[in-house]
């Protein structure tokens, strides 16, 4: 009943990292049955991608084998961080939990992390799905290393950072259209489950600036050793992360 | 920790300064004192609160406590705070148990401490039964009550709740006010937003009145109440119009035109009252009326216009 002054007062690194923990907890209760839903949701769509595209293609080459199995691992974490996060931290934002937050005495970047994690965490399975799909559909090989990690895992927080930036930023109905423009541009169009020399030189380079491709190229280079580990994507690929790092720290920091 | 929250000048405009919401607002909040923000839908209540949350910027003016800024230094603000808001806290997906929990480990507070805290809370707003039961499920009330006890668990210095009673059953509203007298007792800044003025009567040691976002009554409600209380209203209804002459000199009587007048008397202005009330009756120029002793609410309707 009294006022807490030891704790107010207390800025220690030990604080600190108890007052994150109590936030990953937190959003981990929150989320605890949405969890496993997505997990069998991201499944899904990788068994799609591996046996289901595959059926388009009767004559599969190495090389397409390659981008469809590269392919269902970033439509994966793209679901996950774009779609599906972004969804329900807009619902989250209109029923008030963000508002909600702002009060909480912890750092933005803190709520911001935290829900990273717990997003990052949440398309894992997807990922290990796609990675089972593609080993046992195709009987490839996976480079697992320290670096085909770190790539999954920048990519997985860049997808959950875009997905936040859309959820924080635009209304639930733009937002909604966002998301969709960004699958369907996913799996349909963009050069992520076939070769980019299947697609007008321009529109190629269209692609290369935004963080889709170059994600999957990246898991294409690191985890599949297929082609070479580009420079250039992975500047893109690490502005895009700062990007929308900044785009959603300032929506949680603006005040009104 | 005994400083005075202070606030000076704010102003808040919004719509490109056309919707005042503050006007130019100054006022003080100690330590060990309930109170009371009230005023019409829209008068300005919640941007104060939110402004001193440090969520609102204001345009103009400055909240200070305890040598810090809270406009310059929100974080600091952040800490010193604990806010209940308007709507409910987050609960859905989340038992109540978890819920007061979630928001303790937020606040740094972790194993022993924690469950001693949580189940202390729970215990003192009556909830126990309820801590195992998904947020979604609980009744409009019990959704408050959860959200209560987030805002007091591990208290901050300064406490502002947004309609903290509305839902509540009476039985339990009574504790919500119990324990925000506790809170106040202990040393803690306590601000409540309600519209219930029969509750701010009982409860609480002063009282705000926005209008329109000014701030147009600040004052200790027993002031205000023993003021009432040597004032009473006899409210009548007439079978055709009265102009003044109608009523003795000495009354102060207030008309909407719609046959219906209030006549505010001193304690001995009563009988006199009674006796031309009893003329009149025999006249049978009176339809209905009641005496009663003058209240908060009154005083809220004289000096707001409502949501004009």
């Amino acid at each position: 009943m009294g006022i807490n002054s030891e704790q107010l007062i207390d800025c220690s690194l030990r604080t600190k990292l108890r007052k994150f923990g109590g936030l990953i907890w937190w959003s981990l209760v929150r989320h605890k049955v949405l969890l496993p839903t997505f997990s069998i949701t991201q499944a899904v769509l990788a068994l799609a991608i591996v046996y289901g595209l595959a059926l388009l293609m009767p004559n599969m080459s190495h090389q397409d084998i390659l981008y469809l199995s590269s392919g269902a691992i970033t439509i994966g974490i793209i679901a996950v961080g774009c779609v599906l996060a972004a969804q329900i931290v807009g619902t989250a934002k209109q029923d008030g939990i963000v508002d909600y937050q702002k009060t909480l005495p912890v750092d933005r970047t803190g709520i911001i992390l935290a829900d990273v994690i717990i997003w990052s965490l949440a398309s894992l399975p997807g990922v290990l799905m796609s990675c089972i799909a593609a080993v046992i559909r195709f009987h490839v090989h996976l480079y697992v290393s320290s670096l085909s990690i770190v790539i999954v895992l920048l990519a997985q927080v860049t997808m959950v950072l875009l997905g936040f930036s859309l959820a924080y930023w635009l209304s639930a109905n733009i937002m909604a259209l966002a998301t969709q423009v960004i699958m369907i541009g996913g799996l349909l169009f963009s050069p992520i489950t076939y070769p980019a020399d299947r697609i007008p030189n321009w529109l190629a380079s269209v692609y290369n600036l935004l963080p889709f491709v170059p994600t999957s190229d990246l898991i294409r280079a690191t985890l599949f050793h297929s082609g070479t580990l580009s420079i250039f994507n992975l500047i893109v690929l690490m502005l895009w992360m700062v990007i929308a790092f900044v785009l959603s720290l300032f929506a949680l920091t603006k005040r009104g | 920790m005994k400083s005075n929250l202070g606030i000076h000048s704010i102003t808040k405009r919004f719509k490109h300064g056309q919707v005042i919401a503050n006007d130019n607002i100054s006022t003080q909040f100690s330590p060990g004192i309930i109170t009371a923000l009230t005023g019409h839908n829209g008068a300005g209540k919640t941007t104060l609160l939110k402004q001193i949350m440090g969520i609102t910027r204001p345009d103009k003016g400055s909240i200070t406590f305890a040598g810090h800024s809270f406009i310059q230094e929100p974080a600091v603000a952040r800490n010193m705070i604990s806010m209940m808001p308007q709507l409910h806290a987050p609960l859905t997906g989340v038992t109540l148990r978890q819920s007061v929990a979630a928001i303790l480990r937020v606040r740094g507070c972790f194993g022993t401490d924690l469950r001693t805290e949580l189940d202390e809370v729970l215990d003192n707003l009556r909830i126990s039964d309820w801590a195992n039961t998904p947020g979604e499920k609980l009744s409009g009330g019990l959704q408050r009550l959860t959200s209560f006890a987030m805002t007091v668990v591990s208290p901050a210095p300064i406490l502002l709740f947004d309609e903290p009673t509305n839902d509540v059953d009476p039985v339990r509203r009574k504790l919500i006010w119990h324990y925000l007298s506790k809170l106040a007792k202990s040393g803690h800044i306590v601000i409540v937003v309600t519209h219930n003025l029969v509750e701010v009567d009982q409860y609480a040691d002063r009282y705000l009145l926005l209008d329109h976002g000014h701030l147009v009554r600040d004052e200790s409600t027993k002031l205000v109440v023993g003021n009432l209380l040597d004032e009473n209203i006899l409210t009548i209804t007439t079978k055709h119009p009265f102009d003044s002459r109608d009523f003795p000199e000495s009354f102060k009587v207030k008309s909407n035109n719609d046959l219906r007048y209030k006549i505010f008397l001193k304690h001995g202005q009563i009988i006199t009252a009674v006796q031309w009330l009893q003329q009149r009756m025999d006249a049978s120029e009176i339809a209905t009326y009641s005496l009663a002793p003058n209240s908060l609410d009154s005083m809220y309707g004289g000096l707001t216009d409502g949501d004009k």
